[in-house]
């Protein structure tokens, strides 16, 4: 807070102040109707977070190290790469962003989370499927289909889960207390639809009774690119959303950009998956339909980043005192970057040279961790002290975590972006030879791209054995507090 | 924006509009190819694959092998998959009508593999390239699937399934190094991927 | 964000609550008492600027639908071939026979025969320096790139028992010239001998066509025939 924009307790009136102790008291509520939930979903997302970072720490290793324990089938790269990729995105972020979810629909619908407890079965299984998932893909029983690997075995305990999640959060928007939509709402409640649409189609039409041939490679991309363009994405845009303007305590810039924003993503987004079958044996008009979806996303991203980056105009000083803040306002550049890359590498010229190669890996975390992980936390190093009523122990755990993601982050997408880029010029001009004993090959000129990569990802890890302790500490915390309160009644009875 | 059944609606209907235009069109469109009867030799392409070919998809499936190759070609006019003889001719939906699932891959840390059955038929080749990846192709950096093979103390006679290996890659004397059911699967299926057949659509 | 040991910062000071919390990280607190209300939106018009934005982005959009659409027909594959852009020709560029020799030997026989020609010993035979490439005619070097040779083969005094790959249908008698040429005439192996041309590819092919199905050549079978091919 600083002298220009004091704080609004201090600017309102007597009578006003009393009227907004009342809607903190709603609010008080809330957050303590979502503790028991959000505490179970987030540490089981952390718990997820640092598996999936091994598997992935792992699975660089191994690509410019193929000797690194190679002798074990379970950690061969094959297998680690999808059990890192199934790890962070069903166990970590899928967790988290439910948690995230829950608390933001709670708090702008105004409505306290009725029945805590069956998000908690519901986190149970959830967190059972994607254990069985993972453990059948590194022992092999993986479907082969890349973003769907975990065995029909694991997946329905995975949909009844989720579903008991949707409908759970729908309810809690049915019988909302606000009159008023505001904007993040509308991303929370679609995404909490569009994931079990896609996700039970491409299920269906994949695993239990596959379509015949590419129609295949159809539905999967249209399914993994609107994980993230329906699911991720939408509750990344949301926390921003929210988070910027609470914590600035100023309106979101514009009204009508938002309304602009939301609707083109809507119809665009879900468009987009065949840019990654570029030049594949698809029909020419599918991937040229996805690739001016592509095209078309600038809209979104220009009104969102404008709405996001102009809300945050002028308050930069803020970052200074902000954690949650600085979190958030990575994400949403890095959302602005990531989007208007991924554009750049859907046309087909683009494609040409980047496609099959580490550029598109790169992106991928652009937008999966320098984006959307970042976001979540943002949020949830907002809501753990209001919830658990306790406040973060050490500032300090806070930095080393946001630096060493952050750091780490571009120290793994921007080298490789470069690297991949060369790697596909290289691999377009037939007389540099794939792999060679001495000269410089295709495989050769990536190495120094993959070593950097390991090093990022062990700056990574750091951050997040330091968020993990941070998270440890406070939950440690809150049940001391409680211990002290509950002796204290005790003691008082007597 | 303040009317919840409206936004509900909208939600609804952009969803579907993709569903119906990249998975039911397709579907409707391309999801029933049938094998043609190719001209110049009079026999039906593409052919379903033998039983052990299809053991060693699974094995190509379980391992993760899609994460590092692809199984398609690019046009003569895009990228250089023609020009390193990855394939004669581009792939299209038809050479894929029996895989399932359909691996076409998107990384190319390794070559692409949809005609390795042509451009590489060596048993022998594939066997030594799957213990020990440097042993054919120097600076590999493909992961060893050494797990797919067992040491044996040598019996009576050598096995005629043993791997003929190099002296630096090869075990102690007195014992021999042979391919389990999985990695013979795997290399009868590596020897069915080809798509050479010049079907008339990919003129 | 300072550590929680430094001084709180002055500037929250006007909220007696905020004291005694570490400066720079009041997000962190449970009870926040600087925690605002909710977030809203400002009613702003749109910009022109961007109404014209989308404008140009909807007509590009429509343009390249049609351009590149290929007719919406399930099998045109090629984004070019269709309408306006049909009359577009992709020639591929003609290249250098020994450029080329190059490029199919680094992708084909390299795999075996080894980016350095010398193969590996006991496994895959050498080409540089073996009898079998600087025979005075290629006649038989064609025949066992066209439908492969099976071992027992000897090469420069080792025997190797292996079973090579046919390029029949893989090779074009260009590349297989190209090849044939590349590994004929390349000086750094120490190889010099003549090159050889499509058409004389091309000839052997159609000879040979019969005999492709019953498999690879036995060494017998090649060493039975002369060094050059007769004319016909």
């Amino acid at each position: 807070m600083n002298a220009a924009s004091p704080s609004i307790l201090a600017a309102l009136s007597p009578s006003d102040n009393e009227e907004l102790a009342q809607r903190r008291a709603v609010l008080a509520e809330i957050d303590a109707s979502c503790r028991g939930p959000l505490l179970f979903l987030f540490s089981g997302s952390i718990i997820w977070l640092l598996v999936g970072t091994v598997f992935a720490l792992l699975a660089s290793l191994k690509l410019h190290n193929p000797e690194y324990l190679a002798n074990y089938s379970w950690l061969t790269f094959g297998r680690v790469r999808p059990a890192h990729l199934n790890a962070v995105i069903y166990g970590f972020a899928s967790e988290a962003a439910i948690g995230v979810t829950l608390w933001l629909m709670c708090r702008l619908c105004r409505t306290p989370l009725l029945f805590g407890w069956i998000i908690n079965a519901a986190g149970v299984f959830w967190n059972l499927g994607v254990t069985i998932g993972v453990v059948a893909i590194l022992a092999g029983d993986s479907t082969g289909i890349e973003w769907l690997e975990i065995p029909p075995y694991a997946t329905p305990i995975l949909f009844v889960s989720y579903a008991l999640i949707a409908v759970w959060g729908v309810i809690t928007f049915r019988f909302r207390r606000e009159k008023h939509l505001y904007v993040s709402q509308w991303y929370l409640l679609a995404a909490l639809f569009w994931f079990p649409w896609i996700y039970s189609a491409a299920q269906i039409l994949l695993v239990l009774d596959p379509v015949r041939g590419t129609v295949q490679a159809a539905v999967n991309w249209w399914f993994a690119h609107n994980v993230l363009g329906l699911w991720f994405t939408p509750i990344g845009l949301a926390s921003i959303y929210y988070f910027i303007p609470k914590v600035l305590g100023k309106p979101v810039y514009n009204y009508s950009l938002s309304v602009l924003g939301f609707w083109s993503l809507a119809l665009f987004y879900n468009w987009n998956g065949m840019h990654h079958l570029v030049g594949g044996p698809m029909p020419a008009w599918l991937i040229t339909v996805s690739i001016v979806a592509s095209v078309m996303m600038t809209i979104p991203v220009i009104t969102v980043g404008i709405n996001h980056h102009l809300t945050m105009w002028g308050s930069f000083r803020e970052l200074k005192t902000s954690p949650v803040l600085r979190f958030m306002v990575f994400g949403g550049m890095s959302y602005t970057l990531t989007s208007l890359h991924g554009i750049a590498l859907a046309l087909r010229s683009v494609s040409e040279v980047t496609h099959f190669t580490h550029s598109t890996i790169a992106h991928s975390h652009q937008g999966m961790y320098a984006f959307f992980t970042m976001v979540m936390f943002g949020a949830i190093y907002y809501i753990m002290p209001r919830v658990l009523q306790v406040d973060w122990p050490s500032a300090r755990l806070i930095r080393v975590h946001f630096w060493a993601v952050a750091i780490g982050i571009l120290l793994y997408v921007f080298p490789l972006i470069v690297g991949g880029t060369l790697e596909g010029m290289a691999m377009t001009n037939p007389d540099v030879p794939f792999v060679d004993a001495v000269k410089p090959s295709v495989v050769s000129l990536t190495l120094p791209y993959l070593k950097t990569r390991s090093y990022s990802g062990m700056l990574i890890f750091l951050g997040h054995l330091a968020f993990a302790i941070s998270f440890g500490w406070i939950v440690l915390r809150w049940a001391q507090a409680g211990r002290l309160a509950r002796l204290k009644t005790s003691l008082a009875r007597v | 924006m303040n009317y919840g059944p409206i936004l509900f609606l909208g939600i609804f209907l952009t969803v579907a509009s993709s569903w119906c235009g990249l998975v039911l069109i397709p579907h409707l469109q391309f999801g029933r190819q049938q094998p043609v009867k190719i001209e110049e030799t009079g026999e039906l392409y593409p052919q379903s694959r033998p039983g052990i070919a299809q053991q060693g998809m699974a094995v190509y499936q379980a391992n993760g092998c899609i994460y590092c190759h692809t199984q398609q070609v690019r046009a003569e006019h895009f990228g250089a998959d023609i020009a390193r003889n990855w394939g004669q001719r581009r792939t299209v939906a038809r050479d894929y009508i029996f895989d399932k699932p359909v691996m076409l891959g998107t990384m190319r840390t390794g070559p692409d593999l949809t005609n390795i059955g042509l451009r590489q038929n060596s048993v022998t080749w594939h066997l030594q390239h799957l213990y020990t990846p440097v042993i054919t192709s120097k600076g590999s950096i493909m992961p060893p699937f050494r797990f797919l093979f067992e040491q044996r103390k040598i019996g009576a006679k050598p096995s005629p399934d043993a791997v003929p290996l190099p002296k630096e890659y090869a075990p102690e004397p007195g014992y021999e190094i042979i391919p389990k059911a999985e990695a013979k699967a795997l290399v009868q299926y590596l020897l069915s991927l080809k798509a050479s057949a010049p079907l008339p659509e990919t003129r | 964000m300072n550590s929680p040991t430094s001084t709180p910062s002055s500037s929250p000071g006007n909220d007696p609550r905020s004291r005694g919390r570490p400066a720079g990280v009041k997000d962190l607190a449970a009870r926040d008492p600087l925690e605002h209300v909710e977030p809203g939106e400002s009613q702003r018009p749109i910009s022109l600027m961007l109404v014209i934005f989308l404008a140009t982005l909807f007509s590009w959009a429509g343009y390249y639908a049609h351009r590149y659409g290929g007719g919406y027909e399930p099998l045109i594959y090629n984004e070019n071939a269709y309408g306006l852009a049909a009359a577009k020709t992709n020639a591929a560029e003609k290249l250098d026979p020994y450029a080329l020799g190059q490029r199919v030997f680094g992708n084909t026989c390299a795999r075996c025969h080894q980016p350095d020609g010398l193969g590996l010993p006991g496994q895959y035979p050498p080409l540089a320096g073996s009898e079998w490439v600087l025979a005075p005619g290629p006649a038989r070097m064609i025949r066992i790139v066209l439908d492969a040779v099976q071992g027992p083969i000897p090469v420069k005094g080792a025997t190797f028992d292996n079973v090579m790959t046919p390029w029949r249908d893989t090779l074009n008698d260009e590349q297989i010239a190209a090849v044939i040429t590349f590994v004929r005439t390349q000086k750094e192996w120490g190889n010099t001998a003549s090159p050889v041309t499509p058409e004389e590819v091309a000839a052997i092919r159609a000879k040979t066509k019969a005999r492709s199905a019953a498999g690879p050549w036995t060494v017998a079978e090649l060493q039975a025939l002369p060094d050059q091919e007769p004319n016909p």
